[in-house]
């Protein structure tokens, strides 16, 4: 019946819910499931993703995983199907209807995040842009329409067999000193200027500050010196490191 | 209300903010067409947003205000700003970039594990988070004041009442683009001012403005006599009472001599430390630093921000003596009036009411009231996530569900507003600059020696640093506190401008000496070797 179904997930429960229902209908149908994630791809810091989570949604829910991939390539395993997973970077709905006609499935399986009020309003939804911009069916599930209490199970094999592949970085006791050096021989140059600049205006030496030199007093250009000072040491740090 | 234009302006402003971080946030999501905006920070937008970032009210209105008031000694507010952000890119931006990490409390966490650090950084984090806001609050209050020229109290009240709930319920974010916005705007209102001002009334040459302060008498030092000389010849010609109080008093200082604001070198000393080392404790400013892809981007954004901050910070001199001369009998009144706040505070809003109108005052008032309302939103979203994860989470209860994590810590961020206004309407006289700085005080005296010894010295030690902030936080608080009170001495020590003198010497000498006591150095290799790999 479905020859091809595009499930996309964000490790939220109700996206791992569209994983499952696709994989059980692989199952009654024989089709070919594929699993897509957008890593969103916007003019936000990350930072200010984290604080946008953190403020409307991260402290109520969490994700249930940050391999989304993983975990539904795992769960589908166990269940014998095999899942072709695909990681995408990008607007999240443009890219979900890109990959949908790309591989020309003939259904999108998506989960409703539940989002109500000024979240919805916030952050539109993306099971409804989907619905309306997609050329194929689209499934969109309820969050809670679908019970996933046998994925968490499968989460502490995934952490083990990551943490085996990442590979420890050795201290290099030599990188050390020489950025130790770059950055303290400039910080101590413009810690020169500065306080030599704070010395030269403060009230003792207020003879010397008074001094016209082209017209202007030494207050004046000791100032500007710590402000093209900085500018210059700066240049010089930016062109070096990076 | 007074100035109807300017209040439009304000609100249009508010509203264009808001416009701009939910429309974009929405528009990425859902939009179906696969080529449209997204995608990396342009350098140039990256760039701005730094120095809209960093230009914040205190640089804006509190640098120029102080100079205005007392000369060339309230410049070293500005060179203070401008020297602790190179600070924090010569010794902590690489390593923590490195590190792929962005706030001191992550960075600390990252070689040493366990309670004792997170319960030192989350009060500190909340302690800087609520006397950080004051500042802010101070500011809008003014600000408010003048536009709708109602009492300090209720409006102070009335403003930081809807600046908490604006940012407790989740309104605002500071988006990279409103940043920028604010960036260009802060960095425009004061070059516009410089320009105008110098073309009205100085003869078209900036320079003049220098010529003209030899013969000011700065007005804190001249309010009795000014207003006497007023009383006679009036408040209509700024020139005439300027000369005529120069006469008055032909050995008073100039606006260019130093130590009138400061009065000695202790103090001068005391406030260009703690704001050298200040920012290294709020790294956060540093966020955006190296969020463009590729080096050669990062590289451009960065010198656009330095060469923004640098002209911006040579401008402000300029401004702020302009302010002087020509605000003089209005800053003389509002002096002698009792009313130091709303003079120190809101020279340049006034400068810009006098060069440009209502429109003029509109726009500055618009771009001083974005930069309190972000920095604010910013201040109060890291202290309800500390309540929430740490404190709560961490520590009270840890069972707890996210829910009640969150009720908590909207709760918490309430209750440190509160305090917050109420610190404002008791300090409302300070000059923001000021504030700002002695925020910069305490973080100099606690995460700022903890992050960089952290990040440079593998043989210090977790009771090291535990050590060096709870002796930081503690004297840095005795001393502010000390000042906020008006007391002379604590303990035969003279109370100064800013802790910094004493707090950070005392954090860094029990950081270093309980180091050699101790031994756990934390996960020391693993952190030194991302933090000092090879880029």
């Amino acid at each position: 019946m479905y020859k091809k179904i595009l499930v996309a997930v964000d490790g939220y429960d109700p996206s791992l819910g569209a994983a499952k229902r696709a994989v059980e209908m692989a199952a009654q149908y024989g089709s070919q499931v594929i699993v897509m994630q957008v890593e969103e791809d916007i003019p936000l810091l990350e930072v200010e993703k984290s604080i946008e989570e953190a403020s409307l949604t991260g402290l109520q829910h969490k994700p249930l995983t940050d391999k989304p991939l993983d975990l539904v390539a795992a769960y589908g395993q166990q269940h014998g199907i095999k899942i072709d997973t695909l990681s995408e970077k990008g607007g999240i709905t443009a890219c979900i209807l890109k990959v949908s006609e790309d591989n020309d499935v003939d259904l999108i399986i998506i989960g409703d995040s539940g989002r109500k009020g000024a979240e919805k309003w916030y952050f539109g939804s993306v099971a409804q842009a989907v619905a309306e911009g997609a050329r194929s069916p689209v499934l969109i599930l309820k969050k809670g329409s679908v019970d996933i209490s046998d994925m968490p199970a499968l989460l502490p094999a995934l952490e083990e067999s990551a943490k085996l592949k990442t590979v420890k970085p050795v201290f290099q006791p030599e990188v050390f000193k020489q950025n130790f050096k770059f950055s303290f021989s400039l910080f101590v140059a413009f810690a020169i200027i500065y306080f030599g600049a704070v010395l030269l205006t403060s009230a003792p030496m207020k003879e010397t500050a008074a001094t016209i030199i082209m017209g202007l007093p030494l207050a004046i250009w000791a100032g500007w010196g710590t402000l093209i000072g900085g500018v210059l040491i700066t240049r010089i740090y930016l062109a070096k490191s990076i | 209300m007074d100035n109807p234009i300017a209040l439009s302006i304000v609100a249009l402003s508010v509203i264009l903010t808001i416009y701009i971080s939910y429309s974009s946030r929405r528009h990425t999501r859902t939009t179906a067409s696969f080529y449209v905006a997204g995608g990396q920070i342009p350098w140039k937008i990256n760039g701005l947003a730094m120095l809209g970032d960093y230009s914040s009210a205190a640089s804006f209105l509190g640098v120029a205000g102080a100079i205005a008031l007392g000369g060339i000694d309230g410049w070293w507010i500005a060179l203070g700003f401008f020297g602790a952000w190179i600070t924090v890119l010569l010794v902590a931006a690489g390593p923590l970039k490195r590190a792929g990490k962005f706030t001191i409390a992550d960075a600390l966490g990252a070689r040493f594990e366990g309670r004792g650090i997170k319960i030192l950084a989350m009060i500190s984090t909340i302690v800087l988070c609520t006397l950080y806001l004051v500042p802010q609050i101070v500011g809008a209050g003014h600000l408010f004041k003048l536009l709708l020229g109602w009492n300090f109290l209720p409006t102070v009240i009335a403003t930081g009442v809807l600046m908490a709930l604006f940012v407790i319920l989740g309104g605002m974010r500071g988006t990279t683009y409103n940043q920028a916005i604010q960036g260009v705007l802060l960095w425009g209102a004061m070059a516009a001012l410089l320009i105008v001002s110098s073309i009205i009334y100085f003869g078209g040459n900036p320079l003049n403005i220098i010529d003209a302060s030899h013969e000011m008498v700065p007005p804190s030092v001249a309010v009795s006599e000014a207003s006497a000389i007023m009383k006679d010849i009036g408040t209509e010609d700024a020139a005439a009472v300027i000369a005529a109080t120069r006469k008055a008093m032909p050995d008073a200082p100039s606006a260019l001599t130093p130590g009138v604001g400061l009065r000695d070198i202790m103090n001068q000393m005391s406030l260009v430390l703690g704001l050298f080392f200040g920012v290294l404790g709020l790294p956060h400013i540093l966020i955006r630093f190296y969020t463009v892809q590729d080096a050669r981007s990062a590289q451009k954004s960065t010198e656009l921000t330095i060469w923004g901050l640098g002209t911006f910070y040579a401008m402000v001199l300029l401004v702020g003596l302009a302010a002087m001369y020509l605000l003089y009998p209005t800053i003389i009144q509002l002096l002698d009036e009792g009313q130091r706040g709303m003079a120190t505070n809101m020279t340049v809003p006034m400068l810009g009411q006098l060069l440009g109108g209502e429109i003029f005052l509109g726009i500055i008032a618009a771009g001083a009231l974005a930069a309190m309302l972000s920095t604010s939103a910013g201040l109060l979203i890291s202290a309800t996530t500390s309540f929430a994860h740490d404190l709560y989470a961490g520590i009270l209860r840890p069972d707890s569900s996210d829910r009640e994590q969150l009720l908590f810590a909207k709760v918490g961020a309430g209750v440190l507003a509160v305090l917050a206004i109420a610190m404002a309407v008791w300090l409302k006289d300070v000059n923001v600059g000021m504030l700002v700085g002695m925020c910069f005080g305490i973080a100099a005296s606690t995460f700022a020696p903890a992050l960089l010894f952290t990040l440079w010295w593998r043989r210090l030690t977790r009771q090291g640093i535990m050590a060096g902030m709870t002796v930081g936080l503690v004297s840095s608080l005795l001393f502010t506190f000390g000042r906020f009170f008006g007391v002379d001495y604590i303990a035969g020590i003279p109370v100064l401008v800013n802790p910094a003198l004493y707090s950070v010497p005392a954090a860094v000498i029990a950081l270093v000496v309980v180091t050699f006591l101790t031994k756990d150095t934390g996960k020391v290799d693993d952190f030194m070797a991302v933090a000092h790999k090879k880029d």
